[in-house]
């Protein structure tokens, strides 16, 4: 059984103008020009559990605004959008108990407070069992080395000792679906093999869905099984990644970067 | 209840321990204990230089000013997070953050901030009514006792219901908040001048619209028999519980408006 589900997913967006032309300052004050600007125009697909799926697309393309859908943060004007069976929007709580959400720009870790604080804060935002707890901060503090970080307040720590220090939070109470908006944003090297390493682990051995959005091309193509392309609020391509390559690509052995860009322009994006 | 009761401890503790990560944080009570002295002083030098106003001593006008004081000091202890929402939360997409965690928005939100020094304006407060109240005579008796705890309440539900007003209306103009003063710092301001002396289109509007009159000058009245009937001192609780009510409403409108527009 799919467990996303999402049809005809229509959202637009009031975007205000300023006037043009002489006293534009002044007369932008008082009047207001709207525009309506359509950020996704019916997106559909679905999912199984279980699935590591990349969402790429250039920016402004509606990415976000689908991720934001899916995690219950914003409503659609039409179509419908299932998860787990229910409407993230319409049951907020228990939609988002279910899931987990990794900004890779903002943190959801109290920034003054020794992360092991943090930890014991979302235990009781999620209700989480104490021997659960116990268990499941200590495994993943191993998985993701930052059992010697525990006691630093967030702010001190590296963005890489961070960012895996927010991974280990979204997955504290054990979420079905994972959803990674840029997670390696800004990463080094060896911090994003070890990301996309233990993203992979995590994968296999829980079973949770992963969908994540990058600029990050070697993140798609380590991880995801499924790459979706998301370009002025339509779907545009969705199924292995090979196969967007083989698709693409002009010459063998040529750059991925270059693969994408080529794409994009072809589907004038 | 008593699991989301449990989360606002939490955000409260998380909030305390923050603060004492900076070193100086004792200086900040302090400092805010120095203001709140500071405040009352004006009534002090005014009335010990002209003497009363007709009926009205310094020691009236210092009970209305505290328990106005003590009000806000409440809501804005234990609603901070709502009194800083409009300026922090909003602008920075960190409501986002609250929405994706399966406990209540209103929870999270008033928690979202917390200051221990913030509770010595209370705390003033309270020293002052009590003094105010021995110098004037009053009989600690129990109906006078309740009418005071009710009025308190009343009053610490209308700030807190302005604190959740303006984070509701700050959904739609994220700046242009200002006239949020009219309701804080000008009914703070109102209760300084003996309320019969306040022109009648002023009083009206600090009765019906924002009730700081009914939760502050009735209860005082009634206890201090100052004229008027006594029971209108019973208002003051209802009267800040429907202020709070419609502060909700509009939170709840304006959180409709953000999932369905996007910040």
């Amino acid at each position: 059984m799919a467990h996303i589900e999402l049809q005809e997913i229509r959202k637009t967006y009031k975007v205000h103008e300023r006037p043009t032309g002489k006293w534009s300052v002044l007369k932008g004050a008082f009047i207001r020009n709207t525009k309506i600007v359509q950020a996704l125009g019916g997106i559909s697909f679905s999912a199984n559990q279980g699935e590591l799926v990349g969402l790429i697309g250039p920016n402004g393309a509606g990415k976000s605004t689908t991720v934001k859908i899916m995690s219950g943060i914003l409503t659609p004007d039409s179509g419908t959008c299932l998860i787990h069976g229910r409407m993230p929007w319409k049951e907020r709580k228990a939609h988002v108990a279910d899931i987990g959400v990794v900004f890779g720009q903002r943190t959801q870790l109290w920034w003054d407070v020794p992360i092991s604080d943090s930890f014991q804060l979302l235990r009781d935002i999620y209700d989480i069992p104490k021997g659960d707890f116990q268990v499941r901060s200590q495994e993943l503090a191993l998985a993701l080395d930052i059992e010697g970080l525990l006691s630093t307040p967030a702010r001190q720590l590296s963005l890489g000792q961070r960012m895996r220090c927010e991974i280990a939070a979204a997955l504290l109470h054990r979420p079905k679906l994972l959803f990674l908006d840029e997670p390696t944003i800004g990463l080094d090297a060896v911090s994003k093999l070890a990301l996309r390493a233990f993203l992979k682990e995590e994968n296999k051995q829980t079973g949770v869905t992963v969908l994540l959005t990058t600029h990050d091309m070697d993140d798609v193509d380590a991880l995801c099984n499924r790459v979706m392309v998301i370009g002025h609020g339509q779907l545009l391509y969705d199924g292995a990644f090979d196969g967007l390559k083989e698709q693409y690509a002009t010459y063998q052995g040529q750059d991925i970067d270059e693969v994408i860009a080529a794409m994009y322009k072809e589907l004038a994006l | 209840m008593l699991k989301e009761f449990r989360v606002y401890r939490q955000f409260v503790r998380i909030n305390l321990l923050s603060g004492l990560e900076y070193k100086g944080w004792w200086l900040m009570i302090f400092q805010v204990l120095v203001a709140t002295v500071g405040d009352p002083l004006a009534v002090i030098l005014v009335f010990s230089r002209f003497g009363n106003i007709g009926a009205w001593s310094m020691e009236r006008i210092l009970l209305m000013y505290a328990m106005a004081f003590t009000a806000y000091g409440l809501g804005e202890t234990l609603f901070r997070g709502f009194s800083y929402f409009p300026y922090r939360m909003i602008r920075s997409g960190d409501f986002d953050r609250v929405l994706l965690r399966p406990k209540s928005l209103f929870v999270q939100v008033s928690a979202s901030f917390f200051h221990i020094h913030r509770a010595a304006r209370p705390f003033m407060g309270l020293c002052i009514i009590i003094w105010s109240l021995v110098r004037l005579d009053v009989q600690f008796t129990f109906v006078n006792v309740m009418v005071l705890i009710f009025a308190l309440a009343g009053g610490f539900l209308t700030y807190a219901g302005v604190f959740v007003l303006s984070s509701g209306v700050a959904f739609f103009t994220i700046n242009a908040l200002d006239w949020i003063h009219v309701l804080t710092s000008a009914s703070r301001e109102v209760v300084r001048v003996p309320t019969p002396y306040l022109p009648q289109a002023l009083r009206h509007i600090f009765i019906f619209v924002m009730p700081v009159l009914v939760i502050i000058y009735f209860p005082a009245a009634a206890i201090g028999d100052w004229g008027g009937a006594y029971w209108r001192g019973w208002l003051a609780l209802p009267a800040g519980a429907a202020f709070f009510a419609a502060g909700m409403l509009f939170w709840r409108i304006g959180v409709s408006h953000y999932k369905s527009t996007g910040s």
